[in-house]
């Protein structure tokens, strides 16, 4: 369809009277990219000149619901609208935001509880390490002693201790008291037959484990023997529960 | 004189509508409202001379203005006026409605009998029956076998051969029927233009 064929289909094509294939050709030749000769005026005219048989129709009167029904029609799609993809994926970015937050923040915590888990082992390693340190150098001192304290039998388990005491100062380095539930390994210090409470030995394992000996305790004169039993978990004030290692000073 | 009002008047209802257009197409809900008050009642009737069913015509108006509000920055003035381009719609819509349902013909008590809905103000309703008395008029110096000839495409969306074959006449003179039709009509409105 050149310009002049558009002009002799126009005044059809605008009145609804063509076929398909001649309309897509009209509308074809109208969206080509070229110079028209008129093509778009005589499409104005056409069309204006169709519409005359509907504005001489008597107009109708609408009901008065139409308008309502078109209202609720604008706002049912300004609502879709607000619920589109690009809403969805504000909020899925906005759960996605949430879900991320609570994430770090556990693991934040999850972090800062095993820190400070690490923190109290380090704690305890560097506690242990620094009585280990004190327990040699009071071997190493001439006035000190080092005890054994031999397994009774008493109850079972590979137990083994010795002591090492000083004019001020006294250590039991202990092998084998593995944690049991619901007891402690409770340390005395037996003077003139009457025993002393020295301490709970917690923390304890298959390897040697040092602890320091309340200096105050032994202040009040020379110990006959150092005992380690097994008591109710917390400690007891007198000795209930079996003797396991003993020995004479 | 009475041209001269005729012609002023419908060349100040087309500029209006346009503004009207450009609101809508800026979001103005009003601006649409009052562009159906203007329509609505010429598009209902319409639609109802192509689908006489009340029920369908008013739901295809409904559907019009709610593309009018969507596509109203589409419009292109350069073909033809607001007015053309929302009426057009609701026939291509209407005649589009009538062949995918296959809708029966139906007998209608409906069409034309109701009263002209009245216009947003006493003016405009003036200038609308101006227009509508002028066009009934061009129409009406047609021969009667043109006017047919229009109606079965405007309104039936017969093509020029269904029409050839619905009115026994050889497709040639359809077209030469459409052709000279057309060019009366579109004469009628020059003569309006220049008598401005």
């Amino acid at each position: 369809v050149n310009c002049a064929e558009f002009k002799e289909q126009v005044l059809s094509y605008a009145i609804g009277a063509l076929d398909a294939r001649e309309r897509r050709s009209v509308e074809a030749h109208l969206d080509s990219p070229i110079v028209h000769e008129g093509c778009v005026e005589a499409l104005h005219d056409a069309n204006e000149a169709a519409s005359v048989l509907a504005l001489a129709l008597a107009r109708e009167r609408p009901s008065a619901g139409m308008w309502k029904a078109i209202e609720r029609r604008l706002d049912g799609a300004a609502r879709a609208r607000t619920r589109s993809p690009f809403a969805l994926v504000g909020w899925l970015v906005a759960a996605v935001a949430l879900v991320l937050i609570i994430w770090l923040t556990y693991d934040r915590y999850q972090i800062i509880a095993r820190l400070r888990a690490a923190d109290a082992e380090l704690q305890r390693a560097s506690a242990q390490i620094r009585v280990e340190h004190e327990a040699l150098a009071l071997l190493d001192r001439p006035s000190s002693r080092l005890v054994a304290l031999p397994p009774t039998g008493k109850a079972a388990g590979d137990f083994s201790a010795s002591v090492i005491l000083g004019p001020d100062k006294g250590y039991v380095v202990a092998t084998g008291l593995t944690p049991q539930p619901e007891k402690d390994y409770e340390l005395w210090l037996i003077r003139g037959g009457k025993p002393i409470p020295a301490g709970l030995l917690r923390g304890g394992g298959a390897g040697p484990v040092a602890y320091a000996i309340d200096p105050a305790l032994l202040e009040g004169g020379p110990v006959d023997t150092v005992a380690i039993t097994i008591e109710r978990a917390g400690g007891v004030p007198q000795p209930e529960g079996p003797i396991i290692l003993a020995g004479k000073i | 004189m009475l041209s001269f009002l005729f012609t002023a008047g419908l060349a100040a209802i087309t500029r209006s509508d346009e503004a009207l257009l450009v609101a809508i197409a800026r979001g103005d809900r009003r601006a649409l409202k009052r562009l159906y008050e203007r329509l609505a009642g010429q598009a209902l009737a319409v639609a109802l001379r192509v689908l006489r069913s009340r029920g369908e015509a008013e739901e295809i108006v409904q559907d019009v203005f709610v593309e009018v509000w969507q596509k109203a920055g589409r419009y292109d003035p350069a073909r033809g006026s607001p007015r053309t381009w929302v009426l057009a719609i609701v026939r291509n819509r209407s005649i589009d409605l009538v062949r995918s349902r296959q809708v029966e013909d139906r007998t209608t008590s409906e069409a034309g009998v109701q009263p002209d809905a009245p216009t947003a103000s006493p003016l405009e309703e003036v200038e609308a029956r101006q227009v509508r008395e002028r066009i009934r008029q061009a129409l009406s110096s047609l021969p009667p076998e043109q006017r047919r000839t229009l109606e079965l495409a405007y309104f039936e969306g017969l093509s020029q051969s269904e029409i050839a074959e619905r009115l026994s006449d050889p497709i040639g003179t359809v077209k030469s029927r459409i052709a000279l039709a057309m060019r009366k009509l579109l004469a009628s409105l020059g003569d309006w233009e220049a008598a401005r």
